[in-house]
C-alpha cells in the first residue's frame, strides 16, 4: 500500500516531510525516523564560508530519502527559476517544488507567476511540483504545460487550518484522476492528513504541524499513521452517508423481538 | 572594485573568475551554487566567468525547507 512511484522515483511512504523550523537538529532527525517519509523537502539559503549548510545536508543525506528542493520565499519568476537551477546543481535532482508567492499575508501562490515559471522550468528539463491554490482552471493550465504532479494547498502555509475547501480538492481529484495530487501546506492535525488521503490524494506534504508540535517526533508518527489510515479508507471504499439510521445488528430473532406494524 | 556578495558590499582588489573568488573567500570544497546578476552560473563555467565591478553575486548552500 505504501510503496509507490512518481516517475522514476520509488517512494516508501505517502507522507512528505519538511525539514525546517525544528527546535534542534536532533529533533529533526528523530522526527524523520518516526515519520519514515517518502520525500524530504529542502531549500537553499545564502551561505558564508563558515555557514552550517553543509552540516544540515550531511544529516539529510544520511537518511537516503529522495529530496524535493523548493523555491520558498521567491516572489518573482526570474528569482524562482534561478533558485531552481541552483537547487538542481546542489541536490542533483530535476525535481523542484515550485513556490512563487503572490501575497505576503496568506502566502498564497501567484497563479500567473507560477504558470510562467513552470513553463520555463519544464523547458529546462525540470520535473515541476507546483505549489498552487485549489483552483481547477489553474490546475488545467499546469497540466497543459506538462505537469504530471499538482500540489494544491489545504490552507495557507503554517496556518494549521486543515482542508479549507474540501469541495475544490475533491473536484481536482475527480477531474485529474491520472495525475499525482499532493495536498501541500496548511495541515495541523493528523486527522487533516487522513481526510486528504480519504479523498484519494496520492500524498500529503507538511512541515510546521510536526516541527512546531509539543513533541515533534510523536506528531511525526501520528501523521504517518494518519496517512496510512486515510489511504486504507480510500482504497477500501468508504460508505456513502445516509440521512436515516440503519441498525448494524440484525434484529430478527432478537430476544423479545416482535414485528411492528410498519 | 566593488561588488555585492549575498546582499552586502564587498571589495575585490582585481577582477577574478568565480573559481578563484570562491577559493579566496574560503568556500573551497563546500557544496554551494552561484548566481551572478540574477542568473544561474553553472559550476562548469566558473573558470570562464569573470566577476567585474558592480556585479551582484549570490552564493547559496543547502538549508532546511518546507
Amino acid at each position: 500500500m505504501n510503496d509507490w512511484q512518481i516517475k522514476d522515483t520509488s517512494l516508501s511512504s505517502r507522507l512528505f516531510l519538511g525539514t525546517a523550523a525544528y527546535p534542534s537538529p536532533e529533533t529533526l532527525q528523530k522526527s524523520i525516523e518516526a515519520a519514515q517519509p517518502g520525500m524530504l523537502t529542502v531549500s537553499l539559503r545564502r551561505e558564508n564560508a563558515a555557514g552550517k549548510g553543509q552540516d544540515f545536508w550531511n544529516i539529510i543525506k544520511g537518511f537516503n530519502i529522495p529530496v524535493l528542493p523548493n523555491t520558498a520565499g521567491c516572489y518573482g519568476v526570474v528569482e524562482a527559476v534561478t533558485t531552481a537551477q541552483m537547487a538542481r546543481e546542489i541536490f542533483e535532482t530535476n525535481r523542484i517544488k515550485l513556490e512563487v508567492i503572490g501575497d505576503d499575508y496568506t502566502l498564497q501562490p501567484d497563479p500567473y507567476g507560477l504558470l510562467e515559471a513552470t513553463e520555463k522550468l519544464i523547458t529546462l528539463g525540470f520535473e515541476v511540483y507546483p505549489y498552487m491554490t485549489d483552483d481547477l482552471v489553474l490546475a488545467g493550465r499546469l497540466v497543459d504545460l506538462g505537469c504530471d504532479i499538482l500540489m494544491p494547498w489545504g490552507a495557507p502555509i503554517g496556518s494549521g487550518r486543515g482542508l479549507n475547501n474540501i469541495y475544490a480538492l475533491k473536484q481536482l481529484r475527480d477531474r485529474f484522476p491520472d495525475k499525482t495530487l499532493v495536498v501541500d501546506a496548511g495541515l495541523g492535525a493528523p486527522s487533516h492528513a487522513a481526510a486528504a488521503m480519504e479523498l484519494g490524494y496520492d500524498a500529503v506534504l507538511l512541515n510546521t504541524a510536526v516541527a512546531k508540535a509539543g513533541d515533534p517526533a510523536l506528531m511525526a508518527k501520528g501523521f504517518a499513521d494518519a496517512v496510512n489510515a486515510g489511504r486504507a479508507g480510500y482504497l477500501a471504499g468508504i460508505i456513502a452517508p445516509q440521512e436515516k439510521g440503519a441498525p448494524s445488528t440484525p434484529l430478527l430473532d432478537k430476544p423479545f423481538w416482535h414485528q411492528t406494524n410498519d | 572594485m566593488n561588488i555585492i556578495l549575498n546582499g552586502d558590499a564587498h571589495t575585490l582588489k582585481t577582477a577574478q573568475n568565480i573559481d578563484a573568488f570562491l577559493q579566496d573567500q574560503g568556500y573551497n570544497g563546500k557544496l554551494v551554487a552561484v548566481a551572478m546578476n540574477g542568473a544561474f552560473v553553472p559550476k562548469s563555467t566558473y573558470a570562464s566567468t569573470t566577476i567585474n565591478d558592480g556585479d551582484k553575486i549570490e552564493i547559496v548552500a543547502p538549508m532546511q525547507g518546507g
